[in-house]
């Protein structure tokens, strides 16, 4: 009476090589597109929030009908966007968004009065940002710096 | 003897179903909802208190809002011109509670709501304006 | 021997089946479980740039320094009637990168775009009108007149009868004008902008109607709700 189709042994064997190969299946198709796809997704996101809020902070730090100012205004930004750390710098009157990846990033223009007549400076993750606001002759510059507030 | 025997397979199987739901049903539901709302509201008060703060007042002082914090006897006299004033600058679908030195005008704030606020600071004390939507 | 080998062998006839369906099981689920990840990605995505840029743009029109206000929260009249679609665009440049929409009240002020599927934010502002107007009152034996709406200031132009010498006007409680010799011509005062002005006039004779001219700009005022779309 040898009409077995299989052997329990045999059995267990088969169970446990198609159990490995659909893991390894499974772990490659997820770590190499779905997986990475979602995490550019999600920086991308988070990246474009990251600006909008640095933006919106740079235009807040600067007092309404300002004759003498000097301010600094510290910013909370993630300290990594996707792992990775990222700057933020300013390119004439936008800020800009640099991360390593390519889907991660982008480009914002400030909204500012008249009197605002420079904004430079720039912003690398990680470190303790300020804005700082100053008067100097013919209006107001805009500073991006690093250090405490 | 024939006891049906589950495949220990289909087990792991549903022990494995029931992981990965929990999983994604903590990232979908988890997920806060978005609040466009909030600086929609900070924008209304800090409106609210700027208009209150340069109005006319009905009687003598500078501006309206100075002459609600003046005295007692003029927060008293004047409450109830803030409060109509107030619901007539906000909008329809929106509640306010004015907090000055010598007392509230307006309505109870209501737990749990997203309120935005705005201050005036005035020689006399501060007026703060919190706002809500209905 | 036979029966034990016959369940033996049952068992093991259903083992594989039973792990391929469940292993498909697995599959359909994670690949669920993906889709929802996906949607609840995309959901949390609520535009920030767009947001940030009307946001922005609303506190750059109300602004102090903004060529609409008169002063924070005040829209000028005449202003907002000669504001359009390049004073927009020259005045805050961020009009010409993203599409924006600027309406008062509800009627377009200027835009620069298709903004239906965008973000709106409103601030609530006044809206100022000022209007000249003269006045050539007949002073009273009190020699005064209240003007009936406030402004910031007013043009008199006093013409005295020979005999009378206008020795001082008073706006209020304050003097605005003062000479003992005598006034006569065209002066400017300034008014206040939050209660209604008297006009008072000190004279050695008689001030018959014609002798004082007002004109000032009376300031007119009303409610309004600005909303500025974004869409981006």
């Amino acid at each position: 009476m040898d009409n077995r189709a299989v052997t329990p042994v045999v059995e267990k064997t088969l169970t446990i090589g198609i159990v490995a190969l659909f893991l390894a299946g499974m772990t490659t198709t997820l770590f190499g597109g779905a997986v990475p796809a979602a995490r550019d997704a999600t920086g991308s996101s988070i990246g474009d929030r990251t600006l909008a809020l640095a933006t919106e902070r740079v235009e807040q730090a600067i007092p309404p009908n300002a004759s003498h100012v000097r301010a600094r205004h510290r910013v909370d930004l993630p300290s990594t966007i996707r792992g990775t750390g990222y700057t933020v710098r300013v390119d004439g009157r936008l800020l800009v968004l640099d991360h390593p990846r390519a889907a991660i990033g982008g480009r914002s223009r400030l909204v500012l009065p008249d009197s605002v007549i420079g904004v430079n400076g720039s912003w690398q993750s990680g470190s303790e940002a300020v804005v700082a606001v100053r008067s100097v002759a013919g209006g107001l510059t805009v500073e991006l710096r690093e250090g405490v507030a | 003897m024939d006891r049906a025997q589950l495949p220990v397979s289909l087990l792991e199987a549903a022990l494995g179903v029931v992981l990965i739901l929990a999983v994604v049903l903590g990232v979908a539901v988890g997920v806060p909802a978005p609040d466009t709302r909030e600086p929609q509201l900070e924008a209304y008060a800090e409106d609210a208190a700027t208009i209150l703060a340069n109005e006319p007042p009905e009687h003598q002082n500078a501006t309206r809002l100075a002459e609600i914090v003046a005295s007692e006897q003029s927060f008293q006299r004047e409450r109830g011109a803030l409060r109509a004033r107030t619901d007539e600058i906000l909008p329809d679908n929106v509640m306010f509670r004015v907090e000055t030195p010598h007392g509230d005008v307006g309505f109870p704030v209501p737990g749990n709501v997203a309120t935005g606020e705005a201050t005036i600071t005035t020689s006399r004390g501060a007026v703060t304006i919190r706002v809500w939507f209905v | 021997m036979s029966e034990r080998s016959e369940r033996v062998q049952r068992r093991a006839q259903t083992g594989l089946p039973a792990l391929a369906i469940a292993l498909l099981v697995v599959t359909m689920v994670t690949g669920i479980g993906l889709a929802m990840a996906d949607g609840a990605i995309s959901g949390a995505d609520r535009e920030p740039g767009e947001r940030r840029v009307a946001v922005s743009l609303a506190a750059g029109l109300i602004a102090p320094e903004s060529p609409l206000t008169e002063r924070a929260n005040v829209l000028d009249a005449s202003r907002l009637s000669r504001f359009d679609e390049t004073r927009l665009r020259t005045a805050f440049p961020v009009a010409n990168e993203t599409a924006v929409a600027v309406e008062l009240d509800g009627r377009s002020v200027a835009a620069t775009g298709e903004t239906d599927r965008g973000t709106t934010i409103r601030r609530l502002v006044v809206v100022e009108e000022q209007t000249a107007e003269t006045l050539e009152p007949a002073l009273g034996w009190q020699r005064r007149v209240t003007l009936p709406r406030r402004g910031y200031r007013a043009n008199l132009t006093l013409s005295p009868p020979a005999s009378t010498n206008i020795t001082a006007v008073r706006a209020n409680s304050r003097v605005a004008l003062h000479d003992d010799d005598g006034l006569s011509g065209q002066y400017e005062i300034p008014l206040s902008r939050f209660e209604t002005t008297t006009v008072r006039f000190s004279a050695s004779g008689p001030l018959p109607p014609g002798s004082v001219r007002i004109e000032y700009d009376a300031i007119r005022t009303r409610k309004a709700t600005l909303a500025v779309s974004a869409d981006g």
